[in-house]
Parts: C-alpha cells; structure tokens; sequence
C-alpha cells in the first residue's frame, strides 16, 4: 500500500458514515468544552462560574452522547476500531467511559459544594480535569502503542498541576513536585520498554502485535529477542503500575494525597486508576489472546509471564498497602494506603481473565465483568470517603483522624455515612463493598489462582482494624477538650452530597444483579 | 565469516590521541611562560574579569521560553500536513484549521491572561498564570 | 562488540546509541538533587525511546523488508516530542513553584511529607 492509498483509507475511515468520528463524539466533546471555558472567561469575565457551569454542561453532554442508545439489551454489536485501528470501541470502553464521565460529574459537584475550586483559579482547574479526562478516555480504548503513550501522558501530565492547585501551600507545590518527577520518570520508562516491544514485535497495533508474538515463539523465537521482550514488558509495567500505584512504584500516592486537597486526591484516586485498570486490561488482553486457537495454545508462555507477573503485583500491593495504612492519623494518608490496598485488589482479576483465557473464554468475561463492579462500587466508596474527609477538613481546618473524637453527638447523620462507607470499604455483607469483593473472589476460584485468592481473603481480615479504628474514634472517643467536634447536618449542602454517595452504596448491595448485568455486557465484546 | 579488519580503525585511535598529547606536550616545552596577577582565572586575555558569571535571570524569560517551544512544536504537525498537502485534500485543509484555531484560541487565553506582558507597569487583568510565573 | 564497530552501520548501531542515552538518562534522573537535572534525565530517556522508535521504522535499516513499523515509528517519535515538550512545560512550571514556596530547587528538601 502507498502512501497516496493510505492517505485515502484514512479520509475514508474518519469521514464516512457512523465511522470514526462518530463513535469519538464524547471525547470531542470533552474537548470543545475546554475551549468553550477557555473562550467564555474571555468574553465573559464577570460571569464568575462560568467555568463550573460549561463544565458540567459539557461532561452531561458527553455522557449524553456517550451512552449507547441504540443498543438493545440482548444485540451488543461487536468491537470495532476505529481511526485505522489506534482505537477500539466497543462495550468495555463505552461502560468504563460511562463510568469515568459519571464521576466527572459527581467530581464537578464535589468541587462546587466543598468549595476548592472557587477561587479564581476555578476556570484552569476544570479545564486540567477535563483535559485528564480525555488523555483517561484514550487509556481505556487504547488499541495501538500510540495512543497507549498519549494516553497515560495525556491523563498524566493534568494530574501533576492539579495536585499543586494549592500554589502557596508548601505541601501542595511539594506533593505536586514529587508527583510530576516520579510520574515523568515512570513515564519515560514506560516509553522505552513500549519502543522495544513494538520493535522487536515489528508493529505497534495491538491484535497484530499478538500474532507477530505467537509467531516468534513459533519459529523458535531465539533467547535474544525473548530477554528484550521480557524486559519491555517489564519497563512497560513500571508505567502501568505507577498510574495504579502498585507496590514498588506506590510511594508517591501517600506523599500526594496528603500534600493535594482531598478533591484531588479523590480525583487521582478513581479516575485516574479507573483508567490504568482498563489500559491494564486492554495490555493483558491484547498479549495473551488470539482469534486463532493454534495461535491461542502457542501464546501460553506470554500468559504465564502476564498472570505471575501481574498476580504478584497485585497480592504484594495489596498486603503493603493494608499493612501501610496502620498507624497513620492523617485521614487522606490512611485512605491512600486503603487506596492502594484496592488497587490490588481490582489487579487481581486481571491476573484471573488472563490465566482464563485460554481454558474458558466466559469465565475470562466473567473476570473482567467482576473488576467493572469493582470499579462501579469502588466509585462511590471512596468518592463519599474522600467528600466526607474534604467536608469536615472544612468544618476543622484538619485532616487529623484524632480531631474526630466524638463527632456521632455533633454530627450523627455523618458519622453514620462515614460509618457506613468504611464498613464497604472493608466488604462487610449488607454492604455494596461485599459484593465487589465476592465477585472477585470467585473470579479467582474459578481461575484456580489458590494463592491469590488466599492472600486476598486473608488481607480483608488485616484491613478490618484499621477502617474500624476510623468508626471507633468518630463514635466510642470523647470529643476534644479544646474545641468541640464539627457538626455538619444533613441537610447542609454538603451533608446531602454525602447522602447521594452514601446511598448507592447501600443500594448496590440489594441491586447488585442489574449491576452485575451491567459489567458481563461491558466485558461481553471482549476476547473475539 | 572471516576475521574482521580492525587495525585501520586502531591506528586512527592511535593517531587522534597522539595529535591532542602531542599539541598539548609542545605547548607545554616550547610555549613562553609568565606569572601575572589573573594568569589562574579563567579567560585571561589581558583582561580581568568582574562579577559573577552566574547572572540570575527574570523569570519572565521562562514563561517566554515554555511558550516558544510549545507553539513551535506544535508546528511540527503542519509540516507533516504540509508534506501531503495535495494528497489530504480538503478534509486535511479543515482538520489542519481546526487545528490552528485551537492553538489561536490557546494563544488568545495566553494574551488576555497577561501572560505575553512584558512590562512591569502593566498588570494583566487576568489573575491565574501571571501570579504564578512572575513574582520575583 | 567487535562487529559493532566494523560492520557498516545497521540498526543494532542506532539500538545501542538508544541505549546509552536511556542509561545516562536514568542515571542522572537517580542521581541528580537539582530538578532541573532530573528533568534533563527525564529527556534523555525519551530521547533514547524515540531513537528507538525511528531506527525500528526505518525501512533502509531493515534492509526494505516491509514488516516492519513504517510510518507508525515516526508517527509515534512526533507525539513523543510533543508529549515531552508538555511534559517539561508543566513540570518546570511545577518547579517554578516549588522554588517559590521553598526558596530551592533542590529534591532532597522536598521531604516535608512523609509518614
């Protein structure tokens, strides 16, 4: 093919009839309506929330055109890509970008109740969470090396700004420092690894690189060639695992979730790792799976290498981040440690889907349906976690975990949220967090990851201590002596948003089903 | 495969180190030799020199740099539409506009932030970038 | 070694120049306390990437086989600029600030958070 005729493939591929453009809709959205804030901050100075308001009209209309109206529940059409093959759409991206663009909203609220963004700094706040928001939605559809790049650098680059909104704050401009060095860093590596991936592979299309590899180790492949692999791979899991904040590149989450406000840290702690999931997924998935069965049996040493790989991660993660988390009395450190401690629970059914994938491709759906009710659940835990801690740091002037001593006599209905969150957290049953966490569990039973599965039973047991060390203060402790604890009703502006998080995470334990129905249809185009 | 010829390749080695020790030695023998008052400073040609070469620039320079090297990358991508210009057509022309408005739209932001201000007098009315980049 | 240096040059040339920048870069992005030093190692690592990736597309390094990335290669070396060039935009900008909140540049001092 010639230049001229590639040229011509691609005018064809964007501009034709429900191609491309179409299926891209939410994502030029999200753009317009960056410049569109930008543009009305011109023209409009006075009008001082313009900002929050085009954001939020912005995400809703991005939502809008991202929910798929036109499937029917039983006829999901199959993936396809689209702009020549860089990106895939299909169910896993449009509900992950379904999700993503549903915390945008309750994060635009998030930010207007607690108050973070009204300054006037407002405008660029939004306009860097929207920009991280497109880099998120490239992440989860990421079908081509290109746009693994400008993805993760994309969703990057907006995070290390945010994280420093706080400009005369030493601790913000320190956590956002850390985090750009650290990020840029990992970010280079990743690079490096993805640049001998793809040439030693001679392609940067993912389902080729796939065939090319089982070809490789068809032919003998030759020691040489597998070590550079090997280490790409490797390179390229220092990138991933740094945006999911795995275990050895985990140290930057508590440093700049203490150092960011709590909404950003919020921020970093669901969008951003929403995305590294899916683009971990896609990775995964797109190593260790091949249309062709003969092709499929010949790839099973990759798979081996991604399942130890990433099943390790996820269990040693997972212990640090519980272990981690005792002791410390800064509300936002003890929630990153939490956070990170989840981070490996959601990597392990991706080291089960893997595994699965060449004995029961269902199961290996299943697998992927059970980490998009994580995330689903997980959403809303920790959202309410992170607006419960921003309320209060408002209320208090402190993040300190001692300062909630006796807080059930000022502000019952708070506790009672923060009470219940912690409780999901943990996956106690009457509770959507258990539910997250079952389906996990029986991900890895059926892809008979024993180790794993007992590793992660046994760090349920470890967490209890201290996300109930968090009830115990606010309820059993007597109230400070120097000042009396905050009370925030439940009818405050703020109180209500608690309520609106609080309460799908008690609903999605007794809706689980439709949730549940709602992920096996997102993972239902996979591994075709 | 027969035994690789490597000796030019040496020799060459050989002859480029032997030509910078060989100028530095006949310096060194033939060169005249005198002690002056700034003979150990660095750049002694006859003249002293004054102050610290470690000039603390204005900040404002940086903001001037970042801008430049963004907006000039960015004109890597019309040179990569301006090379195919005739095959791309008129879709690629509207794709490469929509592209140039959104670096005029970014450009325009920059201008009514303050950010392109040079003088000390004029305070842009915008608050965000000025404050941060400009304050010393 | 040895055919590295008398075989006209190829593409294992262009891999090991690509390393050697990706190793100074990670040196000095791990051993250097200034900000700006790090950010330079940061550079050079993605400078050793892009190498890679041009080398590896490049038809006449492949000898004309035609499996190789082509285009892509540079495709993806041109964002990888841009992406850096952002990149150092946002973190000298995030620097500059430090410098302001902490009267230094140095790394080491950012240890106020820790736990």
């Amino acid at each position: 093919m010639n230049f001229s005729d590639l040229l011509h493939s691609a005018m064809h591929d964007l501009l034709a009839p429900g191609a491309s453009l179409s299926a891209f809709r939410p994502e030029l959205t999200l753009c317009a309506t960056i410049l569109v804030i930008l543009l009305a901050k011109m023209a409009l100075p006075r009008w001082t929330t313009s900002a929050f308001w085009l954001t939020l009209l912005g995400i809703a209309a991005a939502l809008w055109f991202a929910y798929p109206w036109s499937w029917a529940s039983d006829a999901i059409p199959p993936a396809h890509s689209i702009f020549t093959g860089v990106l895939v759409s299909d169910s896993f991206s449009v509900f992950l970008r379904l999700l993503l663009l549903l915390f945008a909203i309750l994060f635009t609220t998030f930010t207007q109740v607690s108050g973070v963004a009204s300054q006037d700094d407002m405008t660029e706040f939004y306009v860097l969470m929207l920009g991280a928001l497109v880099g998120m939605c490239l992440m989860i559809s990421a079908n081509h090396i290109l746009m693994v790049a400008m993805g993760v650098e994309l969703a990057s680059v907006p995070c290390y700004v945010l994280a420093g909104t706080q400009r005369q704050q030493p601790r913000s401009s320190e956590a956002s420092l850390k985090y750009a060095v650290f990020g840029a860093g990992a970010a280079g590596i990743m690079l490096y690894g993805l640049s001998l991936l793809v040439g030693v592979l001679g392609t940067a299309h993912l389902p080729t690189m796939s065939t090319r590899l089982a070809m490789l180790i068809q032919s003998g492949g030759g020691l040489d060639r597998g070590l550079v692999l090997v280490l790409g791979g490797l390179m390229l899991m220092v990138g991933v695992g740094f945006k999911l904040s795995a275990f050895p590149f985990h140290f930057w989450a508590p440093d700049v979730f203490e150092g960011a406000t709590a909404e950003v840290a919020a921020f970093l702690s669901i969008a951003s790792k929403a995305a590294a999931l899916g683009l971990l997924v896609r990775l995964a998935l797109g190593f260790s799976f091949h249309p062709d069965p003969a092709m499929l049996a010949v790839l099973a040493p990759v798979r081996h290498y991604i399942v130890v790989l990433v099943g390790m991660l996820a269990v040693v993660t997972c212990t640090f981040g519980n272990l981690a988390a005792y002791g410390q009395n800064n509300m936002k450190r003890l929630l990153a440690y939490s956070t990170i401690a989840h981070a490996g629970y959601m990597m392990m059914p991706v080291a089960a889907a893997v595994a699965l994938v060449g004995v029961d491709m269902g199961e290996a759906r299943a697998a992927v349906a059970s980490l998009c009710v994580y995330l689903a659940i997980y959403l809303f835990m920790n959202l309410a976690a992170f607006a419960i801690v921003a309320f209060l740091r408002n209320e208090l002037g402190s993040e300190d975990l001692r300062e909630y001593a006796g807080m059930v006599r000022r502000s019952p209905g708070l506790t009672v949220c923060m009470a219940v969150v912690m409780f999901s957290l943990l996956g106690l049953p009457p509770l959507s967090g258990f539910v997250a966490k079952w389906f996990i569990f029986l991900s890895l039973i059926s892809a008979k990851l024993w180790i794993v599965l007992a590793i992660g039973a046994l760090n349920t047991l470890l967490s209890l201590f201290y996300y109930l060390r968090v009830v115990k203060v606010m309820t059993l402790s007597a109230e400070p002596l120097h000042r009396p604890a905050p009370t925030i009703p439940l009818v405050s502006m703020a109180g209500s948003y608690c309520m609106v998080l609080t309460v799908p995470v008690v609903l999605l334990f007794f809706f689980a089903g439709g949730l549940l129905n709602w992920a096996r249809a997102a993972a239902s185009t996979l591994l075709y | 495969m027969e035994a690789p010829v490597l000796w030019p390749w040496v020799l060459y080695c050989v002859a480029v180190i032997a030509v910078a020790v060989g100028m530095v030695l006949v310096s060194y023998v033939l060169g005249e030799r005198h002690r002056g008052k700034a003979s150990g400073d660095p750049y002694e040609s006859g003249i002293v020199s004054t102050g610290s070469a470690r000039l603390r620039m204005s900040v404002k320079f940086y903001l001037v740099a970042v801008f430049f090297v963004v907006f000039d990358l960015e004109s890597a991508f019309i040179f990569t539409w301006a090379i195919c210009v005739r095959q791309a057509g008129w879709a690629g022309y509207v794709e490469i506009l929509v592209f140039i408005a959104v670096l005029v739209a970014a450009l325009a932001y920059l201008w009514r932030e303050g950010a392109l201000d040079w003088g000390a007098g004029t305070r842009g009315k915008g608050s965000g970038i000025r404050d941060q980049g400009i304050r010393d | 070694m040895m055919n590295l240096l008398t075989q006209p040059v190829g593409l294992s040339h262009y891999l090991a120049v690509s390393a050697v920048l990706f190793v100074c870069g990670f040196l000095c992005m791990a051993t250097k306390r200034n900000i700006l030093g790090v950010l330079m190692g940061i550079e050079l690592v993605l400078n050793g990437a892009n190498l890679n990736f041009v080398a590896f597309g490049s038809r006449l390094l492949r000898g004309g086989t035609s499996d190789g990335l082509g285009l892509d290669g540079q495709a993806i070396a041109l964002f990888v600029i841009i992406l850096a060039a952002a990149e150092a935009a946002g973190a000298l900008a995030i620097a500059l600030n430090f410098y302001h909140t902490h009267a230094t540049v140095d790394v080491d001092r950012a240890e106020e958070l820790k736990g």
